[in-house]
């Protein structure tokens, strides 16, 4: 989703700066066990030069963080996807793996691709004709419904999908859904047990003729990440849709972009703003075969597609969790982060406090200033020091 | 599931010359993890790393010093990004970051910090935060400081050089030997843990 909170996105920056320097610390006590026969020295300059020993303090743990985040940083990590582990290496593996190689694209892929389209084409007219020849709205809705459903189970069979579904089935009382994101395959995965409504990003090619003919059946509301004014519109559908009667429930993925599947980035609010109990959904996927992560900015959806249809299985375990409600002195940012939690602790993710945002749109540089206001009050203070010894 | 993408991985001959590169200061696990984030910095697949790319790094952004880091990573090949790491890795010795610093400060490169090096760091550390007029008489400051630090050597018998520091005369610009003396224990913060391939 799209909505971003001044607020949120500063106390989420401000948190990790407070956990890298604390790391630091802790690390840095390693390092100054060392012996250090410069620190009484270190103490004299103090004394006798303040203010250049105040400039190079105040520069030091900056430059010092600057180089880490250079070197690793806890945003990039969310969107890399598993390092290939090659175990063909030797001679009895090898044979066999060439025999995989040739059975997942040689047999498997052409099995797959041909009852995808198939599937497609049975979809497809099956239904233009309950679109055009039925008349009784709810009746038509419920058939279309049930027809994108079984499309959606056509695509995971395409990738052998093994999906276990633990906890209690959704069903039509709960409205708001909310999942963990790791690829566009996470709403096909969802939909093959149930006909949410969901939120996304409006694409184009083949995937965009979906949603628009297609998606709108079940009530989809799309956004477009490079239109601002498209935020208020989206909440607006977003609210008028909860209070409607007989809707599908809504699935949201708050994240609002993919993740690897190991790490989970901050949720956005938007969807526990809207008073009622948002049901988390935790999606897990198994590495083993393939990585379901989807790196849109790497590969187009068709690709991720072609990797997962030629991989042996796709092995997914999804969770239906516990519906929670907002308490009552609770804000939606807190409400947000004890769902992310839940999720993330039952799918096994590190929680990040990063907004998966800043892939298309840089920081808000609150914590950049909070910093430099302070090392301008140690200038200042050294200076006034000096000034009267 | 794929044979090993070997074109990927450096070459043994390749982590040597990086090896010497830094004073062999980075381990070959070191270099190996480092050419793994060096490619995913690089992500047109230039062989040398963009500021533009940099920014986007959330943490880098929101770092006070950002633009200056930026500028001199900006363009540099694998061997000199590990040359810099090499200078925040626990094992480099002080002498090396005092040198790392030294390069990092002289922004004109002239081999001494002087007034504008000062102030253009100060600019960046404090942002609007410091008075125009302010910046100029904290450089000052340093400079007369500098001066004290560098003479404070030889007169070994007065302990309260401090005293006599309003008039002192400052220096053009603060070289390698005076950076030392005034960083002195501080430089043991300047370090990042790299992380190993293995």
């Amino acid at each position: 989703m799209l909505f971003t909170s001044k607020s949120q996105q500063e106390l989420a920056a401000l948190h990790l700066l407070e956990r890298t320097s604390e790391e630091r610390a802790r690390s840095g006590s390693g390092a100054a066990s060392l012996p250090n026969p410069k620190k009484r020295e270190g103490m004299d300059v103090a004394a006798k030069a303040p203010v250049l020993s105040a400039f190079m303090q105040g520069l030091i743990n900056p430059l010092s963080d600057g180089a880490a985040s250079v070197v690793d940083d806890s945003f990039s990590c969310c969107f890399q996807s598993q390092p290939y582990e090659p175990w063909n290496w030797n001679f009895y593996l090898f044979p066999l793996w060439c025999v995989g190689v040739v059975v997942r694209h040689g047999f498997l892929f052409p099995i797959r691709l041909l009852s995808l389209l198939l599937g497609m084409v049975l979809f497809i007219v099956s239904f233009t004709v309950a679109n055009n020849a039925i008349s009784d709205v709810t009746k038509r809705k419920r058939i279309e419904s049930s027809l994108i459903v079984f499309m959606c189970n056509v695509f995971v069979w395409s990738w052998t999908g093994v999906v276990r579904f633990h906890g209690p089935q959704p069903s039509r009382g709960a409205k708001v859904f909310v999942a963990n994101h790791t690829s566009m395959i996470d709403f096909i995965v969802l939909e093959s047990l149930f006909p949410f409504a969901v939120i996304m990003q409006k694409h184009g090619g083949w995937v965009g003729w979906f949603q628009t003919r297609i998606l709108n059946a079940i009530g989809c509301i799309y956004f477009d990440r490079t239109d601002s004014s498209d935020r208020a519109v989206v909440a607006k559908r977003i609210k008028e849709h909860v209070h409607a009667s007989g809707s599908n429930p809504l699935l949201i993925f708050p994240e609002g972009t993919c993740v690897n599947n190991e790490h989970c980035v901050m949720f956005k609010r938007s969807a526990f703003d809207l008073d009622v109990p948002v049901c988390p959904i935790a999606i897990k996927y198994n590495k083993t075969f393939v990585d379901a992560f989807w790196n849109s900015k790497r590969e187009s959806f068709t690709m991720h597609l072609y990797k997962l249809m030629t991989s042996w299985a796709v092995v997914a375990d999804v969770w239906f969790l516990e519906p929670m409600e907002k308490l009552q002195d609770e804000s939606s940012i807190d409400f947000a982060a004890r769902v992310q939690k839940m999720i993330a602790e039952r799918a096994n993710l590190r929680v990040v406090p990063w907004d998966g945002m800043y892939k298309y749109v840089a920081p808000k540089p609150e914590t950049r200033e909070r910093r430099r206001r302070a090392f301008a009050e140690l200038m200042k203070s050294s200076l006034q020091k000096e000034k009267k010894p | 599931m794929g044979i090993s993408q070997s074109t990927l991985n450096l070459t043994q001959s390749e982590v040597d010359e990086v090896h010497k590169y830094c004073d062999s200061i980075l381990t070959a696990g070191e270099i190996e993890s480092l050419y793994r984030r060096f490619r995913s910095l690089d992500k047109s697949h230039k062989g040398f790393l963009g500021a533009e790319e940099l920014v986007r790094i959330p943490e880098v952004a929101l770092n006070p010093l950002s633009h200056r880091l930026c500028v001199i990573l900006d363009g540099s090949n694998f061997k000199e990004f590990c040359d810099l790491v090499a200078s925040f890795s626990p094992a480099a010795s002080p002498q090396r970051r005092y040198m790392f610093l030294l390069q990092f400060l002289d922004i004109d490169g002239d081999g001494v910090i002087g007034v504008s090096d000062i102030i253009h760091v100060l600019r960046q550390m404090a942002g609007t935060y410091l008075d125009e007029n302010l910046l100029e008489d904290v450089a000052n400051a340093m400079l007369v400081e500098a001066a004290s630090l560098s003479s404070g050597g030889k007169q070994t018998s007065s302990g309260n050089a401090a005293k006599e520091l309003p008039g002192g005369v400052p220096l053009a610009g603060i070289s390698l030997d005076i950076l030392e003396k005034a960083v002195s224990s501080a430089v043991h913060d300047l370090w990042v843990e790299i992380p190993r391939a293995w």
